[in-house]
């Protein structure tokens, strides 16, 4: 796990120079991609429900990248679009298009509902919380 | 205080459009127009703006002026994005005029030359190879290929080569080195190489904007948003596919 982790952060430090994120920001957007791929990875151990794991670790990075973008006076996309890939279902896919062409169908379309979930529950991690907080920052 | 309005507006679509280019969320946009126009004197401001096209209108002593402004290409450039915000928040300060230059200094701004790119590309390429379980061999692998495509793809980008072809281009080249490596040995894990570089091409900021912009109310952008991401995970898949099953037409040794 410590390796997969050491790769998700060398990883992110690729894909934010990629992004033309500079300096201080790229660490910190790659420390809360780091962050969210421990969240995932420490639900998947305990629970193993991949959806749920998606679900949290979305949540997580999507309240540190706020809280982030707040203290540095920068977009929140900085953090977010740069936190979030290591979370993309990328491997999901992969399986998907490599059942339809083993032209195993039934296993496509289970792969393939599967991993839609997987980005639905990103999605719906992402929205609640920063809806969440544009509520809140409105009231102070 | 009177102002040109029509340079107003023309620098307000500007700073609009670079926002859009770097692929800022549609609100941000919306509001950095309507914050320089009504910072410079403007009476009113409303600007709409689509992922194609922005439209700003001014009423401003007592006639009003509008612009429309078609937006072709769309990147990512975070550090622009930022810069574009902090300069429109300090625009009260600032005459319309050094707005505008600063504004051009920031287009001027060149992003990481190619070379660093192309490490970027491979780093991340071998960061998500040893994410997805690859062992060493695989991680020397991926730092080949990732720069590799990397390069392509910003190449192509350049060349403004259909987006979606240039994807399916790069991801199916991604899978036939992939291929290579693993038959000759050098690569353990076929998937975990080929998965972890084609996280460079998965469509993460469509995916983020996506949902930004459904949530602060920009439906129609957010809908266009993740039309585009699911293309580009489409465009993502087809080049594998293609590669792997011509793979195993033309006989070669079996890869699952």
């Amino acid at each position: 796990m410590v390796i997969k982790l050491i790769g998700a952060f060398l990883a992110e430090i690729g894909f934010g120079i990629l992004f033309n994120i500079h300096d201080r920001k790229l660490l910190a957007a790659a420390l809360t991609g780091t962050l969210g791929s421990l969240i995932y990875e420490l639900v998947m151990q305990v629970h193993g429900g991949e959806v749920l794991a998606m679900f949290l670790a979305a949540c997580g990075l999507c309240l540190v990248s706020e809280l982030l973008a707040r203290r540095m006076k920068t977009p929140v996309t900085t953090f977010l679009i740069c936190a979030l890939i290591p979370l993309v279902p990328g491997g999901g896919m992969y399986y998907t298009m490599l059942a339809i062409i083993q032209g195993n169908t039934m296993n496509a379309l289970e792969i393939g509902i599967h991993t839609l979930g997987c980005a639905g529950a990103l999605a719906l991690g992402i929205a609640l919380t920063s809806a969440f907080f544009s509520f809140s920052m409105k009231k102070s | 205080m009177t102002h040109d309005f029509d340079q107003l507006l023309q620098s307000a679509a500007y700073a609009g459009q670079l926002l859009l280019e770097s692929g800022a969320e549609i609100y941000r946009v919306e509001d950095t127009i309507c914050r320089i126009c009504l910072n410079y004197g403007a009476q009113e401001a409303s600007s709409i703006v689509l992922p194609t096209g922005i439209f700003v209108t001014i009423v401003a002593g007592g006639r009003s002026v509008s612009k429309i402004v078609r937006i072709k290409s769309r990147g990512l450039d975070i550090d622009r994005i930022d810069r574009i915000n902090t300069l429109s928040r300090q625009s009260r300060t600032l005459t319309l005029d050094e707005f505008l230059t600063q504004l051009r200094a920031i287009a001027r701004l060149h992003p990481y030359s190619l070379s660093r790119r192309i490490a970027a590309g491979a780093l991340g390429a071998g960061g998500f190879t040893l994410f997805f379980g690859g062992q060493f061999p695989d991680l020397c692998c991926a730092l080949v290929i990732g720069g590799l495509i990397e390069g392509c793809s910003s190449i192509l980008e350049q060349r403004q080569f259909p987006s979606f072809f240039a994807i399916s281009l790069c991801s199916a080249l991604t899978a036939l080195l992939a291929i290579v490596f693993n038959q000759t040995g050098l690569a353990s894990s076929l998937d975990a190489l080929i998965i972890g570089c084609l996280m460079l091409l998965v469509p993460g900021l469509a995916i983020t904007n996506a949902i930004r912009d459904s949530l602060s109310g920009d439906l129609i952008s957010g809908m266009t948003r993740g039309v585009e991401a699911f293309l580009i995970a489409i465009a993502v898949a087809l080049g594998p596919g293609l590669v792997m099953s011509l793979w195993m037409m033309l006989g070669g040794n079996p890869l699952w």
